[in-house]
């Protein structure tokens, strides 16, 4: 039952505002001068406003480090002072207020989603349930939103107020739009959700319709007092009492349940709002029926139009991801997401389930790495119930997730954390008999299914049905069994359905062929959603033409973007030139299959010093001397590149090379130089470890003892963090393990390098590498 | 189209061929529709050793550049935190184009906020940022508050790094009152 769902309740204005300058943190007067405060409050209250919001939004112990408070202190005296302005009156309540850390969480900065849910947690713990309830507010990016209101969730029972901050655009800093913010909250099974700062209640108002139109869920709209200009040196803002309160009556009007004022407003504005406002009654709050998937600020909708998941990072019958995992090969897993969502993945499938692994240690990094390059949501795919917790939990949005099915163990174990985290679920038609030998038997358990989801507050628009596509070769009837099954669960339960199409043709000849035509019959069935492999033509061209001859590609202008042919874009094939040639041009398209060419008559060994290392010393020389600049230098690397792809393919995997550590210090996050130093060396044979930024001296002097390295390459940009190269080439020596360091980076000098006793000074990328041929020569 | 000081940012130096300049051209198609610009701008009066928005004047290269100016404006800009992301994704398929990328992020920078500076009346400085001279990175904290970046989605870490990486904050002088 939601607290919210039969009131309106009006909300107070600004503190900051109302205080004018402080001296320090406002959040320290709760304890110095809590008759200010009360005073504030009380104005409020008296102007008619039901809930007041406690004076604890920056009360964490990011903001209060080295002010002599604690938070518990400050938390304590703020709820206290909000408790005594409220006692004694009715229809009143108070609320816990957080506001953002003032930091952006890793990947962006250095905090993590863990570390930020901890500072939250602390804070709301302190307040130990004394108010009524908990406004989380003003947050401008989506997974500092998701660890506060996890935070408030699981460290209390209050009712938990989410509001977000947008921009002129509707968008939050981080990205996100509304419906991508409006379908994680609600997974996160926030009380109320709405706006609040950033912009005055006449943008709030452009912005109201599509909220609402997602929002399942009370809703509340704290605008600023308009917008803000200077005036005499000072910050004004442009919306009087007067019109703030008749924009807040519209919205009142329009459905709004909670109603409240941010930056400029004042106990004025509170008191005209609650005077118009004054026997408006609360409109209903209705269910809204979309299925809705999010990343940190894409939304994906499931419409008309049927949707990809793109099936590739999956380790079934995939040697080269096997491979990947077992190496920890991160970067393999990215190219993959990348891959797909340029081929047109609206979803990536992600499943790292490989007995030889730590399945739960791969998925956390995968999904972390994933979302921070890519906006594609991600359908978090594992049958192991502890793996998808770690996953949800730490996912930046609302997730797709594979699976649950209809064994009561299943269920059990998947739908509590779909209760907690939020998620659209794949449901799959089978239980303990096994899966049903008829469409009917299959709807039956789509049918428990979704009445079992209802149980745990999961609506029906949230679950994803699979009907399954069983072997055509064992069982000729299998698809038709499949599409039936599929035509009904739409039809008459009217639930989203997905498939995954390419099981229907294992063991007979040229799958593509049957694969492609069963996705046509199942789209026609009304398939919602299908799992493919996106870099499949057969596969993207059947739904493009699908899309088409159905009308959802007005004009056919997706189709014709697709398969027009682009006379104007002609590469220089290269076919004529040698290998050698092609490196040094870098025309990265042939260098592959002239490799491939050339590896009929020559061994790898041949090619790569003919004409690999060749190539690559010309390139380099160039660079020295400035007649190859860094654009061209780089071309030539990734050419080269794959001219080792093609090598690698044919030879053992071979990654003999002398082992070479790379990182970006401690508290640095620029890697661009980094990463430019890792291709030129890879290319040169070397085994790079890359430990990433940001890294720890202990770490970095942990993994060159571990792999017995003997040259750790380090970078930094910044005089500030030069110091963690000083700290780190420390911790080298002093764990006894010998090897030689180089650095590099912009701020660095040779004699920088000599003081913090680095053995090697990197110029420049090219300086890295003969730097590396030294080294190796030498040991 | 591309941003006047992209090639050079890229390494480029003389005459460019017409690969590079295609690959300039790419990642400013690339780059276009991930960047959200934003920025903060306060003036304030100078007072002696600080600007009365709080703002320490530490060493003397910055007490220099603001002489005869009786008030300064501080300004923080972003392209925002697509731009870093995008650069990120690029590293994985083509380090080439990421460096472009990173180049003409810069380049667009630092026009935007010459577009800015172009815009307040009085303004007699070029930009003046933590860590020139000797002026000290330990500063930046103290621009970032007094224009209260954190509306814009700018912070800085515990090295003093700004993120998003493509922010930019400056002092400037102001001549004429206003």
């Amino acid at each position: 039952m939601n607290f919210f769902s039969d009131k309106i309740l009006f909300i107070d204005g600004a503190m900051g505002t109302m205080l004018g300058k402080t001296e320090g943190l406002p959040e320290i007067l709760n304890v110095t001068e809590p008759d200010r405060i009360k005073k504030i409050h009380t104005a409020y209250l008296d102007s008619g406003a039901n809930i007041i919001t406690a004076n604890t939004f920056g009360a964490n112990r990011l903001k209060l480090e080295g002010s002599g408070y604690s938070v518990e202190q400050i938390v304590a005296a703020g709820v206290q002072n909000a408790h005594l302005c409220v006692s004694g009156r009715k229809n009143t309540y108070t609320s816990l207020d957080i506001g953002p850390l003032g930091t952006l969480l890793a990947p962006m900065g250095t905090l993590s989603f863990d570390e930020a849910y901890d500072i939250f947690a602390q804070t709301i713990r302190a307040a130990g349930d004394r108010t009524d309830f908990i406004s989380v507010e003003t947050m401008t990016d989506t997974y500092e939103l998701k660890a506060a209101v996890l935070a408030a969730k699981e460290n209390s029972s209050l009712p938990v107020i989410a509001t977000f901050s947008l921009d002129e655009n509707g968008k939050m800093l981080c990205g996100a739009d509304i419906i991508s913010v409006v379908s994680m909250l609600e997974g996160l099974r926030a009380d109320a959700l709405g706006l609040n700062c950033g912009l005055g209640p006449k943008q709030f108002a452009a912005l109201y319709g599509t909220l609402k139109e997602y929002c399942s869920i009370p809703t509340a709209l704290l605008p600023n007092a308009g917008m803000p200009y200077i005036s005499g040196g000072e910050t004004v803002y442009d919306t009087a009492a007067e019109e703030f309160a008749q924009y807040m009556k519209e919205f009142a009007l329009g459905g709004v349940r909670l109603l409240g004022g941010c930056c400029g407003t004042t106990p004025e504005h509170i008191r005209r709002m609650t005077e118009l406002c004054e026997g408006i009654t609360p409109a209903p709050v209705t269910q809204k029926n979309h299925t809705v998937v999010s990343s940190y600020g894409k939304s994906v909708i499931f419409g008309e139009k049927p949707l990809i998941v793109g099936e590739r990072i999956n380790p079934t019958g995939k040697k080269k991801l096997k491979e990947a995992l077992k190496a920890k090969d991160i970067d393999y897993i990215l190219r993959e997401g990348i891959l797909q969502t340029e081929a047109g993945a609206d979803i990536l499938d992600v499943n790292v389930g490989l007995p030889e692994i730590d399945e739960k240690e791969m998925m956390e990094r995968a999904v972390f790495h994933l979302q921070s390059i890519l906006p594609t949501p991600l359908q978090l795919d594992s049958s192991s119930p502890a793996v998808l917790e770690r996953s949800m939990r730490i996912y930046n949005g609302k997730p797709m997730i594979n699976s649950v099915n209809g064994k009561e163990e299943s269920m059990r174990a998947v739908f509590p954390l779909v209760q907690k985290y939020g998620g659209v679920v794949v449901a799959l038609t089978l239980d303990e008999s096994g899966i049903p030998e008829t469409a009917q038997g299959r709807a039956a358990i789509a049918e428990k299914i979704i009445a079992r989801a209802q149980t745990y507050g999961i609506p029906k628009k949230d679950i994803v049905v699979d009907t399954l596509t069983l072997t055509v070769s064992s069982d000729s009837e299998a698809p038709v069994k499949t599409l039936d099954a599929l035509k009904t669960v739409s039809e008459k339960l009217g639930v989203k359905t997905i498939l995954g199409v390419s099981n229907v043709s294992f063991g007979i000849p040229q799958r593509e062929k049957v694969n492609r035509s069963f996705l046509t019959l199942a789209l026609c069935s009304g398939l919602s959603c299908a799992i493919l492999n996106p870099l499949s033509e057969d596969m993207m061209s059947s739904v493009f033409a699908f899309n088409v001859l159905r009308g959802y590609d007005k004009d056919c202008r997706e189709y014709v973007k697709r398969y027009s042919l682009d006379e104007s874009v002609r590469e220089k094939t290269g076919a004529e030139d040698t290998l050698k040639e092609i490196i040094i041009s870098g025309l990265k398209a042939a260098a592959y299959a002239k490799t491939k060419e050339l590896l009929a008559g020559m061994e790898p060994l041949e090619i790569i010093n003919e004409h690999i290392i060749p190539a690559l010393d010309i390139v380099g020389k160039g660079f020295e001397d400035k007649k190859v600049f860094l654009p061209g230098l780089l071309s030539s690397a990734e050419t080269a590149q794959n001219a080792f792809e093609a090598l690698k393919e044919g030879a053992a995997a071979q990654n003999d090379g002398e082992k070479i550590i790379l990182a970006t210090v401690k508290g640095d996050i620029h890697d661009i130089g980094k990463n430019i130093v890792k291709l030129l060396l890879a290319n040169y044979g070397y085994s790079i470890i890359d430990l990433g930024r940001d890294v720890p001296p202990e770490d970095i002097a942990a993994a060159a003892k571990k792999e017995n390295v003997k040259l750790v390459g380090l970078s930094a940009l910044m005089t500030t963090t030069v110091v963690s190269m000083e700290e780190t080439i420390k911790a080298l020596k002093a764990s006894g393990h010998k090897c030689r360091v180089m650095v590099g980076g912009a701020v660095l000098t040779p004699e920088y390098a000599d003081m913090i006793g680095a053995d090697f000074y990197a110029r420049d990328a090219m300086s890295a590498v003969a730097i590396a041929r030294e080294c190796f020569d030498v040991f | 189209m591309i941003p006047r000081d992209a090639l050079r940012f890229m390494g480029v130096t003389g005459t460019p061929d017409k690969e590079v300049i295609a690959l300039a051209e790419e990642a400013y198609d690339a780059l276009l529709p991930q960047i959200s610009k934003k920025h903060r701008i306060i003036i304030s009066s100078v007072a002696g050793e600080s600007l009365d928005c709080a703002v320490p004047l530490l060493g003397s290269d910055i007490k220099r550049h603001l002489e005869g100016c009786p008030a300064a404006a501080v300004l923080v800009a972003t392209l925002g935190a697509g731009a870093d992301m995008l650069i990120r994704r690029t590293q994985l398929t083509s380090m080439a184009k990421a460096v472009a990328i990173d180049a003409v992020a810069s380049a667009l920078l630092e026009e935007y906020c010459d577009e800015i500076c172009g815009s307040i009346k009085g303004i007699s400085t070029p930009r003046f940022s933590p860590g020139y001279g000797d002026f000290p990175i330990e500063a930046q904290p103290f621009l970032l508050n007094a224009c209260k970046a954190h509306k814009i989605g700018v912070s800085c870490l515990e090295s003093l790094m700004m993120i998003p990486s493509k922010t930019v904050s400056a002092i400037l002088g102001i001549q004429s009152g206003d």
